[in-house]
């Protein structure tokens, strides 16, 4: 055994491999299980802990919690009371102070008006004779002042006449070159446009040549294939009728070697046409004779037949091996 | 003893059971081993009898043919080696101008001999297929019988014996006779396919001896 398996080493390789693979699938698989089996159980002890511990604590919290709400609440009315009471004190206390300050107040208004109204009489004399004093000096001044207008008006209106002029040949300047520009442009516009036209032109062109080609080139090609499958099945049929004639000649140069060979019985009885099996081997040698319907034939004439059949070896080969027949029927006439 | 997956059962398997574990595994890997190769080799001599079988029978002359497979340098087997025997003696016994009877039965001989040196190439080894496919479970259940002896044993000097205490023990032991069966299956299930697809190729081969005997006694039947 150990010879056979050295003869194909792949063998030995191939066995071991699959074993390991089937070994790791199984370990594989098993130890997959096990972790989640584990993890579950864990989960399931963590939540019966915890429902032990709220019940044995549960009366002692709810009692804490009552007394603690109770406490809570007492406590925030008494602070709700002393901050009204102490809220109430100080509104009164601020309210007599506001009083005694208007009181106060009115005094000091009463003695205030009384000396502003000394003061007043006295400004008024006083600010009369100045008025007069500034209305004086003030017609002079706008004397000088007009003088001074005039002649600088007329020094603006003069820069803005110049300033005026020089703008106006700015501008036409400027017209001008946008004008030229823009005739510029349209010259250049048009230029281009007539490019892309007969670029355009040009690409419809070549396409439509391409086109062309194509499908000339389709046109030729199925035209080849068409004839080459023609050309084909020419062919085929040539040679489908070479070898059916090779075949009927083959076929014909056996039976007239086996009539060749045969020689009419003596006693002459019936002799119909009768059909003969010959199994042949390679080179035409006869293997075996038998009788398909021969149904008048006397033994003595199918005895004849049988020799001649046995005569005739070697069988005629055929002109091409591929139409060697193993298996021959002959339909044989005596005549 | 959570951990019970496969690889551990083994691991602490005691030693006359790893022992049979290990040889029960060593016959698997050999048997797969073997079903490869004769597995192939029995489909190239399927493949090599129908090409000649085909070659045989079209016609071509058959010192055409005998010169043709002489030519050829690789080792020849299968009905190309059956055939070129057998025509070699006949020509040799027709050269030594023998009777033709006599001629004919001495490629006969030859040709038998030959095919017997065939089968015997199909055959060979197939037997351990067999062994392995017929013992290897009682090997394994020896291995079972051996864990369970020793797993008992330890439940002697315990006052009280729970499950728990033999289970592992029996679950261990008990692997031994799964990887038996696993040996076995595929050995059984591939000699019985061998030896239907061999016992093919006999009457194959028998069936070519006869008729190139019958073509050969016609040809020692024409003149030399």
């Amino acid at each position: 055994m150990l010879s056979e398996l050295k003869r194909y080493p792949g063998a030995l390789v191939l066995s071991v491999l699959l074993h390991a693979g089937l070994l790791a699938i199984v370990f594989v698989s098993l130890n997959f299980d096990e972790e989640k089996k584990l993890i579950n159980q864990g989960e399931q002890v963590k939540t019966v802990k915890a429902e032990v511990i709220d019940q044995q604590q549960l009366d002692t919290a709810k009692k804490r919690k009552q007394a603690e709400i109770d406490k809570e609440k007492k406590a925030e009315a008494a602070e709700k009371k002393r901050k009204a009471d102490a809220e109430k004190k100080k509104r009164e206390a601020a309210k007599r102070k506001t009083e005694e300050k208007k009181k106060k107040q009115a005094e000091e208004k009463r003695k205030k008006e009384k000396a502003q109204r000394i003061a007043d009489e006295k400004k008024k004399k006083e600010a009369i004779a100045l008025k007069k004093k500034q209305e004086e000096a003030k017609k002079k001044a706008e004397k000088k002042k007009k003088i001074l207008a005039e002649t600088k008006r007329k020094e603006k209106e003069k820069k803005a006449k110049e300033a005026e002029a020089k703008r106006i040949a700015e501008e036409k300047k400027k017209a001008e070159a946008k004008r030229v520009a823009e005739e510029k442009n349209k010259v250049e516009a048009k230029r281009l446009a007539e490019e892309r036209k007969k670029a355009e032109a040009k690409r419809v062109a070549e396409e439509k040549k391409k086109a062309e080609a194509e499908k000339r080139r389709l046109a030729e090609e199925e035209q080849k294939r068409k004839q080459a499958e023609l050309k084909a099945r020419l062919e085929a049929e040539e040679s489908q009728r070479r070898l059916s004639s090779l075949r009927d000649a083959y076929r014909l140069a056996i039976k007239q070697k086996i009539e060749r060979n045969w020689r009419r019985p003596q006693e002459s009885g019936k002799m119909p046409d009768c059909e003969v099996r010959v199994l042949q081997g390679p080179g035409g040698i006869i293997l075996d004779v038998a009788f398909g319907t021969c149904d008048a034939g006397t033994n003595t004439y199918r005895a004849s037949i049988e020799n001649a059949v046995y005569k005739a070896e070697p069988l005629p080969k055929p002109g091409d091996p591929a139409l060697f027949e193993r298996e021959l029927i002959i339909l044989f006439n005596p005549e | 003893m959570n951990d019970n997956s496969i690889l551990s059962l083994i691991l602490n398997a005691s030693i006359p059971v790893q022992i049979v574990m290990f040889a029960l595994l060593l016959a698997s890997i050999f048997s797969w081993a073997l079903v490869y190769v004769k597995h192939s080799y029995i489909r190239q001599s399927q493949a090599e009898a129908k090409t000649f079988e085909g070659r045989f029978w079209s016609g071509i002359n058959l010192s055409d043919l005998f010169a043709q497979l002489s030519v050829r340098q690789e080792k020849r087997f299968g009905l190309e080696a059956i055939f070129e025997n057998g025509f070699r003696e006949f020509a040799r016994a027709r050269k030594a101008e023998l009777d033709n009877s006599e001629v004919v039965r001495a490629a006969h001989r030859a040709m038998k001999v030959s095919m017997s040196r065939e089968i015997e190439m199909l055959e060979s080894n197939l037997s351990f297929l067999a062994t392995v496919g017929s013992v290897s479970p009682y090997v394994g259940l020896f291995g079972t019988v051996w864990g369970i002896m020793e797993s008992f044993r330890a439940l002697a000097g315990v006052q009280q014996a729970t499950l728990a205490m033999v289970a592992p023990g029996i679950s261990e032991a008990l692997i031994a006779t799964a990887m038996g069966l696993l040996a076995a299956i595929p050995a059984v299930i591939a000699y019985n396919k061998f030896t239907g697809e061999i016992d093919a190729m006999i009457v194959r081969y028998e069936n070519f001896l006869e008729e190139f005997t019958g073509i050969l006694q016609r040809q020692a039947q024409s003149p030399r």
